[in-house]
């Protein structure tokens, strides 16, 4: 009786998504439905709200996601597009190439998936159009790009996976570094065949004076990619901390360097940040009540027996692989690891996938869920951005769709790839 | 004068948000910084620079909750809803007001035991002498409070919107202002 009221409980908040309710709101309902089937006590909601957000480590999420606005008002962000484009606006798709290695090098300082996306992709998109590129193309390229924010460090998901799973998250940030290189790399490949076959883009000359000077321009973002790089390498700073003092360093970059904003611009940006930060926060709190009524249902158990039955590693981790994939197609990327990893990451521990790579096995196949209809979130960004509707971002997007899980795939198979930086 | 400080006091009522928000973000960012500076450089570091933060993030992530309600920016698949008639778009909205209102209530009523709870412990933030836990545990029954009065003045704008023909506010915004 129990197991058919839970089964409608969750048709009813599939129900609820569909029409458009918020996200929070439908992962609150089936807490609260299934809660009171399994007459486990709601007052859980009230204490876990709190304690769910009670960690230092994720207060490195708030202040990642304000750097990432204040490298944006600082014309960092800019900056570092500009010397993306003299390195590589000399190939066909030049430009589109230099949009991901922007996205790249964005994530490098911030941390967040759509904000690479909004900010690379207001900065590139209307450069892209003017260029001579297909803009659904040009956008779905910026929403692609937006994929590696979370994989290269610094990383607001790496960081809640580490919380959750209680993994270092210095080694997770530093496993992520090539795993997201690469993902940039994939991407430019396939904007560079892309381009070459469509006649897209301009070129321009290289020029090696071009590159210095752009480069000499965007100092103050390689500076803070090292100072988060010096930091978590070295262990001068736990990844809050590191956190915080790029945070304090983009804004005194800001108000004292490059001078693109004063102290009176400071409540809009931080208004901003706390926006994202207010979307997030509720969801990570929500989503921990979720997998503790997950584990009351005996999730973990059905789920591990379901999968350990497949019998062999590749089978068991395609699997894993798969369930991440599809949850990333409905949902967002932080109930994906806040549900999942407590149940996928022992299984894969226990065929022999070392808990870190398995991390980021698990973090790609989330970010990948970023541009994966119908929960989109970096198609939607890139959508409100431009102006250009979801469905028609979609059908550019798959070729990036494509390479990213044949990278992804890669990650999997090859544990160096992750583990390689570690040793 | 009557008319002014009715001006006034709406004024401050529609950003009470914003007020908690920059207040929290600004401190907590401003601890961290400062402490690891302070560590890097003189190797001292005060003691609640590690906790303090961690309790102006509940407030931060709570008042954020209802900026975006007010902003209507909560993640959602707004793809069917956009492709509904005007009448089922309008249901929905209803539909989005009374799930806040039920998730509200069980929020505020369990969560003003647990401000109870602290309150009566006399539970001290870890670090500090006289720092209370409650002042901070506080901010989730204040927020939600705030959040469903923006969902009422969301539906009262909704009703004239359709009351009026007007489009009604069914896409989300990711970003805000």
């Amino acid at each position: 009786m129990d197991g058919l009221l839970i089964s409608l409980i969750s048709l009813g908040v599939t129900g609820l998504f569909i029409l458009g309710v918020p996200i929070f709101l439908v992962i609150s309902f089936w807490v609260i439905g299934v809660s009171l089937v399994i007459d486990f006590t709601l007052a859980n909601i009230g204490v876990t709200l709190y304690e769910g957000l009670n960690f230092y480590g994720l207060l490195a999420l708030p202040l990642f996601i304000l750097t990432g606005d204040l490298i944006n008002a600082a014309g960092i962000a800019k900056r570092l597009s500009d010397f993306a484009y003299a390195c590589l606006g000399f190939m066909r798709g030049g430009l589109g190439m230099a949009s991901l290695g922007a996205c790249g090098m964005f994530a490098a300082i911030s941390g967040s998936n759509s904000a690479t996306t909004a900010t690379i992709g207001s900065i590139m998109h209307p450069e892209m159009k003017k260029g001579g590129y297909d803009e659904e193309f040009a956008a779905a390229t910026v929403a692609a790009g937006g994929c590696v924010g979370i994989i290269i460090p610094p990383s607001i998901i790496f960081i809640v996976y580490g919380f959750m799973m209680n993994l270092p998250i210095g080694d997770l940030f530093l496993a992520g570094m090539i795993p997201g290189t690469l993902m940039v790399v994939a991407m430019m490949a396939t904007c560079w065949f892309l381009s070459r076959r469509n006649g897209w883009g301009h070129l321009i000359k290289f020029s090696p004076k071009r590159i210095i000077k752009t480069g000499s321009k965007a100092w103050l973002g390689f500076l803070a990619m090292g100072i988060v790089l010096f930091g978590l390498s070295t262990g001068a700073f736990s990844p809050t901390e590191a956190a915080g003092v790029t945070t304090g360093f983009c804004l005194l970059a800001g108000l004292l360097i490059t001078r693109q904003f004063g102290l009176k611009d400071l409540p809009k940006i931080m208004m901003r940040s706390g926006q994202i930060t207010g979307m997030l926060a509720p969801l990570i709190a929500v989503s921990v009540v979720m997998q503790q009524v997950l584990s009351l249902l005996g999730a973990k158990a059905f789920l591990t027996g379901v999968i350990t039955s497949l019998g062999g590693f590749y089978p068991i981790l395609f699997a894993c692989m798969a369930i991440v994939f599809v949850a990333g197609t409905v949902l967002e990327s932080l109930p994906v690891t806040v549900i999942l990893a407590p149940i996928l990451a022992p299984i894969a521990a226990s065929i022999g996938v070392d808990p870190i790579q398995f991390a980021v096995i698990f973090l790609v196949g989330a970010s990948i869920g970023f541009i994966t209809p119908p929960y989109g979130l970096n198609l939607y960004v890139a959508s409100g951005m431009t102006g250009i509707p979801y469905l028609r971002i979609v059908k550019h997007v798959v070729p990036y769709l494509i390479a990213l899980t044949l990278t992804w795939f890669a990650i999997a198979l090859i544990p160096g790839i992750s583990l390689w930086i570690l040793s | 004068m009557h008319k002014s400080m009715g001006k006034a006091f709406y004024w401050a009522f529609q950003n009470i948000e914003k007020f908690f928000i920059i207040l929290s973000y600004g401190s907590m960012t401003a601890i961290i910084f400062i402490e690891v500076i302070r560590r890097f450089l003189f190797n001292e570091q005060s003691a609640w620079s590690t906790t303090i933060p961690i309790y102006l993030f509940l407030w931060l992530a709570w008042m954020g909750a209802s900026y975006n309600t007010q902003k209507r920016s909560h993640l959602r698949f707004t793809e069917m809803r956009q492709r509904l008639s005007y009448g089922a778009q309008f249901s929905c909205l209803i539909l989005d007001t009374v799930l806040w209102f039920v998730m509200g209530a069980v929020v505020i009523y369990f969560s003003v035991e647990q401000v109870y709870i602290s309150y009566d412990n006399f539970s001290i933030v870890q670090g500090t002498d006289d720092v209370m836990q409650w002042w901070f545990y506080l901010a989730t029954p204040c927020a939600w409070t705030l959040l469903l009065i923006r969902v009422v003045q969301n539906l009262v704008s909704d009703y004239q919107d359709f009351k009026a023909g007007r489009p009604l506010a069914v896409q989300a915004a990711t970003f805000g202002d």
